[in-house]
């Protein structure tokens, strides 16, 4: 495992199944209560998942998502990406080609980033209940 | 009138899924005689074939000589069918083949089942008989296919008979439809070209709308979907919320359950796809699944995602199940309590 800037990136095991799951999911609880965690699991080294493993993967996706963060799934092997589609899952969670555009994906501005202010449609609405009260 | 010996045997046989732990390419050849045994649209090549054959006015006898490390399966329900089940293949067919001269059958048709085939037999017997030679071996635009017309009389009994065939010279150019069904990819367009009709690889069952065929025993749930083309085998249950679609065939003794989507895949004989999956471009065996996208064949594990079904329809299958039926029966047998008064 290895950590770039903010984001860290995490080689999934060859074998992603029940034995394997628990220490993974172990080893990256920390980084994923961390505040906005963002994490690439690096999936090359991916040869077999089972449920379990499929259930690990979504486990630290809602922990992610809960804490205002991300995690994403980079170098997804075919035996990975089968199974991922094989059980839906592959359309809920980001993938890139490589760990490294996945690091870079997490440099893009993100919604958080902006600074809270008024929507831009609130003039409209003012405008709109204005003609109400007249008509 | 015609003789014919139908060959199956296991040689060159790559790894099969049941043989391969982990994932592997499906880009190499599969084993030859294998996939002809598999059923596919309610019938496997082989049966095909020797149905065919048996079903020829002009052919008086066919014999099938079968390698006897292949699983068992159903070849044929012909009772003038005498199946041969031996492991030196090649020997029993060279004495079928004096067996077939002796009856005064000439020529006779040797078959290695492998590719499906439509040939106009009566068109290759009289090139054989025009162009003379004691061999005719039929190609197609990729070359020689395991098939041969063979003169009893002119060639010679001593020889070895695998070494005569390959050595044909007369070459017959097959006009019909052929697949050499050596890949998945191949079993998956014999597939599409039959549920679409392209060729005479007819689903075996009773078409119920256009472009849907089922078996006999075949249940489909309320609210499961098929959409045409695709074919529902033989005691095939489809659950609810179910959609098989894109020239999909579930063969005999399958199992799709809720809510899984199916699409131009193969889910073989006797094979579990569990819930609420997306099987798309593959083709599911047991605990295997060949994805042909990916090109990548893995073993999945997990029985809920995929699994063999128990009971016969391995064996109709033409597939070796994964698991050693008789020790596990051993193992059952040795876990039971002792019954009666202790």
């Amino acid at each position: 495992m290895w950590s770039s800037g903010p984001v860290v990136v995490m080689q999934v095991p060859e074998h992603f199944t029940r034995r394997k799951t628990h220490d993974f999911v172990q080893e990256l609880r920390g980084f994923i209560e961390s505040k906005r965690p963002r994490i690439v699991l690096d999936c090359s080294q991916v040869r077999a998942i089972d449920s379990a493993g499929v259930q690990a993967l979504l486990h630290c996706l809602e922990e992610t998502l809960k804490r205002d963060g991300d995690l994403k799934l980079a170098s997804l092997s075919a035996e990975a990406e089968v199974i991922l589609e094989l059980t839906r899952v592959a359309r809920i969670f980001e993938t890139f080609s490589t760990s490294d555009e996945a690091v870079r994906s997490f440099d893009a501005i993100s919604p958080a980033d902006f600074p809270h202010q008024a929507p831009t449609y609130r003039a409209a609405f003012e405008t709109l209940r204005a003609l109400k009260e007249t008509s | 009138m015609t003789g014919a010996i139908v060959i199956a045997e296991v040689e060159n046989r790559e790894k099969w899924p049941s043989e391969t732990p982990g994932s592997t390419s499906v880009n190499g050849r599969t084993q030859l005689g294998c996939l002809a045994g598999v059923e596919l649209l309610g019938m496997s090549v082989s049966a095909r074939l020797i149905q065919t054959l048996a079903g020829t006015k002009t052919i008086a006898d066919v014999s099938v000589v079968r390698d006897r490390r292949l699983p068992v399966f159903d070849l044929t329900h012909d009772p003038d069918v005498v199946i041969h089940a031996t492991s030196d293949v090649w020997g029993v067919a060279r004495d079928q083949l004096r067996d077939q001269r002796h009856r005064g059958l000439d020529p006779v048709l040797i078959i290695r089942a492998g590719a499906y085939t439509e040939c106009d037999l009566d068109d290759l017997v009289r090139f054989h008989y025009r162009g003379g030679e004691a061999v005719t071996c039929v190609c197609d635009d990729q070359g020689a296919l395991d098939f041969w017309v063979v003169n009893p009389h002119i060639a010679s009994g001593d020889d070895d008979l695998r070494t005569m065939l390959e050595n044909a010279e007369a070459c017959y150019r097959i006009q019909g439809y052929v697949n050499r069904l050596d890949s998945w990819w191949e079993l998956r367009r014999l597939v599409i070209d039959g549920l679409t009709l392209r060729c005479l690889f007819w689903p075996q069952g009773r078409e119920v709308r256009p472009g849907v065929w089922m078996a006999e025993g075949a249940q489909l749930e309320r609210g499961a979907r098929i959409v045409a083309p695709g074919f529902i085998g033989r005691d095939v249950t489809i659950s609810d919320q179910c959609l098989i679609t894109r020239c999909t065939n579930v063969e005999n003794g399958s199992h799709v359950d809720y809510g899984t989507v199916v699409e131009d895949s193969s889910v073989l004989a006797g094979t579990y796809i569990g819930i609420g999956l997306d099987l798309s471009h593959s083709v599911a065996h047991g605990t295997h699944l060949a994805h042909l996208d990916h090109d990548v064949m893995l073993e999945i594990t997990d029985p809920m995602v995929v699994r063999p079904m128990r009971g016969k329809h391995w064996r109709v299958a033409g597939i070796s199940p994964p698991w050693p039926i008789g020790n596990q029966r051993k193992s059952r047998a040795g876990n039971r309590k002792p019954s009666g008064n202790t």
